[in-house]
């Protein structure tokens, strides 16, 4: 056992402890979240469609439009961000600062592989998980609102949501959703590993990580929205 | 052992060593001391090449080692055992796992011999009935002792202490020099110190090196520094005799 | 079960712990005042600071609704009405939600992991000992010059979706800016944006609460002020999914009273 651990490129227990760190962590909050965000999506979309076309027979297929194609992809992974991103910064910058990482050097293991690749195989697989979760508390909230809220049941929702998305709307949110998981934690270890010392290096590594997490995750699902517009 | 010849290492714009040259014999126990932020951290940290140096030149064995890289400083590495400023356990091991990591990592050892090492590094060290333990719950004392014993697991030849007793209360201070000087008898080790408590350096050290503004002041048996002339020196002196 | 419950514990936990602060707060602004400089500098500080990142998300997040919005006003033949519809959407729900997130990122970690530095290296209690009060010097500055400027911000943010719905609808659906610009006040009328920014200003009292208090009670040296930091983001997003709802919810209830029906 001890013999074939050492030396492995993937320390699978590591990529599991990490794994469950983050998506079973953080599923009660996105689960939570992408609710809310449905239920304003349903009030929100109802309010303006009945400015612009009288009615809001259109709301179910729209909301749902909007939350496989943008809604809970991106409110997941910026939650993930904040909840993941932040803590992977803390913890490998605290790491540096009480010179662990100097540590694993010293006993001869590159500190990149050994902590960046359980994290990023384990984020990527966590994203993609919660974010096939996240669709599906979201779509059934809505269904709940569109039901109690605008009358209409489930039913009609699932009609009016088929003639707006498809099967692949699925597909490319998983694949934005690898896309964010991979980069969440790429950001978050390179300003782990360049943290100054004391208490403020931290926090500003920390920092600094959330911010560009997060419009890194904006502006690559702009990138991603607009290649995808080709395929549909 | 290991010699420096005219190093120079620069942060920017700030010079921190300039041109610092030193033998270390094989078998000694030599203190580097010197006030804080004169650069003596970082001559520690060039050894083992945490940090590079920007001129001049490193050999340890009759190699020269500040060219090399990542991958080639590996055995060089093996060869030198660094105890840090902090503790710096991984917090998300056990003491044993702590201890046992390099062994892991270095050696084809079954789990009975790693496990034989590691009680024989904890033994050096006189902890006992810690290993199951996390870092977190045991003294900062202790964390210090258990980062010596995953240092010492590995039998280095060199070792190599970054402020040893910095932060501690005055009896672990003495345990802690009293382990310094028996690992480095029994193990037969080259140990370099970095320090600023002259006291311990005088009853401990077999040379000491005094580094004022990046450069060597003073080099000399404890004899010869107590009788030295250079006002740092008798300064820190001062520091002994109150 | 008993982790459901403990974790119901903890929620109203901390939801006390924000309100306490938050009277607290009031409190100090009501009976000592502090320096307007003070203020002002906060404010200052802070739209600097994230002038940029809002700017940036707000354009990201226009440009995003807009390529949505795109596709389906493709297939209903009705591109001219992209401008109100993109806008309307990205002001109402999406935009606030989406910048006011980039926002707790921005402007909460960064002051929380401030105010916990200050904390762990002892500077809080040194101001104690100066004789000063802390709420009054150090936290109260901070929460009014957190909340004006990220309202602000949220505004500039909103304003910037627009650029950006434009700058796509031109260069994908190749309408004219003229024409989107035109489109806008037929869809978004006084009641959008006024929940628009009342939803700019809810948020910016969340956010400027939350990470004040987070950061001053930040325990445990380098790691707890990573703690502190990661907690106010996930804290301050949470509360403003629920502000979100809260807000269209009374909105909606108002609009009905208001209505008659």
């Amino acid at each position: 056992m001890a013999a074939k651990s050492r030396n492995r490129i993937i320390r699978w227990k590591e990529t599991l402890e990490q794994l469950h760190f983050i998506a079973n962590g953080s599923l009660s909050i996105i689960v939570f979240c992408v609710c809310f965000a449905a239920i304003v999506t349903i009030i929100e979309s109802s309010f303006h469609m009945k400015i612009v076309i009288q009615n809001d027979s259109m709301v179910p297929g729209f909301a749902a439009m909007l939350i496989l194609r943008e809604l809970a992809v991106v409110v997941t992974a910026l939650l993930l961000t904040s909840r993941v991103g932040a803590g992977i910064a803390a913890e490998v910058g605290t790491m540096k600062v009480t010179e662990q990482i100097d540590a694993l050097k010293m006993l001869g293991i590159p500190p990149s592989t050994y902590l960046v690749i359980p994290r990023l195989i384990a984020c990527t697989l966590g994203t993609v998980m919660l974010v096939v979760v996240a669709n599906m508390a979201c779509l059934f909230s809505a269904m709940a609102v569109s039901n109690s809220y605008l009358g209409y049941p489930p039913a009609i929702f699932l009609t009016a949501m088929r003639r707006f998305v498809q099967f692949q709307d699925l597909i490319l949110a998983i694949v934005k959703a690898a896309v964010f998981g991979a980069v969440i934690p790429l950001i978050s270890c390179y300003f782990g590993f360049r943290c100054e010392s004391g208490a403020e290096g931290v926090g500003r590594a920390t920092t600094n990580s959330v911010v560009v997490g997060s419009i890194a995750v904006i502006v690559l699902d702009f990138i991603l929205s607009y290649a995808f517009s080709y395929l549909y | 052992m290991i010699q420096f010849k005219n190093l120079v290492k620069r942060f920017g714009e700030r010079t921190v060593l300039r041109g610092i040259s030193l033998d270390v014999r094989q078998g000694e126990i030599l203190f580097i001391l010197g006030t804080s932020g004169t650069g003596k951290s970082v001559l520690l940290k060039n050894i083992v090449g945490l940090l590079r140096p920007d001129e001049g030149e490193i050999w340890i064995d009759g190699q020269e080692v500040s060219k090399l890289t990542e991958e080639q400083y590996l055995p060089i590495r093996k060869k030198c055992g660094m105890v840090f400023q902090h503790p710096a356990l991984f917090d998300s091991l056990t003491i044993y796992e702590n201890v046992a990591f390099g062994l892991r990592r270095h050696y084809q050892f079954s789990e009975i011999e790693i496990s034989s090492k590691v009680k024989k590094a904890l033994g050096l060290v006189h902890l006992q009935g810690v290993e199951n333990k996390r870092p977190g719950q045991i003294s900062y004392g202790m964390q210090k002792r258990v980062s010596l014993a995953r240092t010492v697991a590995l039998e280095p030849e060199i070792l190599l202490f970054d402020e040893p007793t910095t932060g501690l209360d005055p009896i672990t201070t003495n345990a802690v020099n009293q382990l310094i000087q028996d690992l480095s008898h029994t193990l037969k080790t080259t140990s370099l110190v970095v320090s600023h408590d002259m006291q311990c350096a005088l009853s401990i050290a077999d040379r000491i090196v005094v580094l004022d503004q990046g450069k060597v002041v003073a080099l000399g048996t404890p004899k010869e520094i107590k009788n030295s002339a250079v006002p740092l020196v008798k300064d820190f002196m001062a520091e002994v005799q109150l | 079960m008993t982790r459901a419950i403990q974790g119901f514990i903890k929620v109203c936990d901390e939801v006390g712990n924000a309100f306490l602060f938050f009277t607290e707060i009031i409190k100090t602004l009501l009976f000592r005042p502090c320096r307007k400089s003070l203020v002002l500098e906060q404010i200052w500080h802070v739209t600097v600071e994230s002038f940029a990142t809002t700017a940036m998300a707000g354009f990201f997040v226009g440009a995003i609704m807009a390529v949505q919005f795109t596709m389906q006003m493709k297939e209903f033949g009705a591109l001219g009405y992209l401008g109100g519809l993109a806008t309307s959407g990205t002001f109402r729900e999406v935009g606030p939600l989406l910048i006011a997130f980039m926002l707790s990122g921005k402007i909460g970690a960064f002051t929380s992991a401030e105010l916990g530095t200050m904390r762990v290296t002892e500077q809080i209690d040194a101001i104690r000992c100066l004789g000063a009060n802390p709420m009054q010097e150090i936290i109260l500055p901070r929460f009014l010059g957190i909340i004006i400027s990220s309202f602000f911000l949220l505004f500039l943010g909103l304003v910037m979706s627009v650029f950006g719905g434009m700058f796509l609808g031109y260069f994908l659906a190749g309408v004219n800016p003229e024409e989107y610009v035109r489109h806008i006040p037929t869809i978004i009328t006084g009641p959008s944006i006024a929940t628009g920014l009342v939803k700019c200003f809810t948020f910016a009292v969340v956010l400027a609460t939350i990470c004040t208090q987070k950061g001053f009670y930040t325990v445990g040296g380098a790691k707890g002020v990573g703690r502190a930091v990661v907690s106010t983001a996930v804290t301050t997003m949470i509360a403003i999914v629920v502000m979100d709802w809260l807000t269209s919810f009374l909105g909606e209830v108002l609009l009905h009273m208001v209505t008659g029906s």
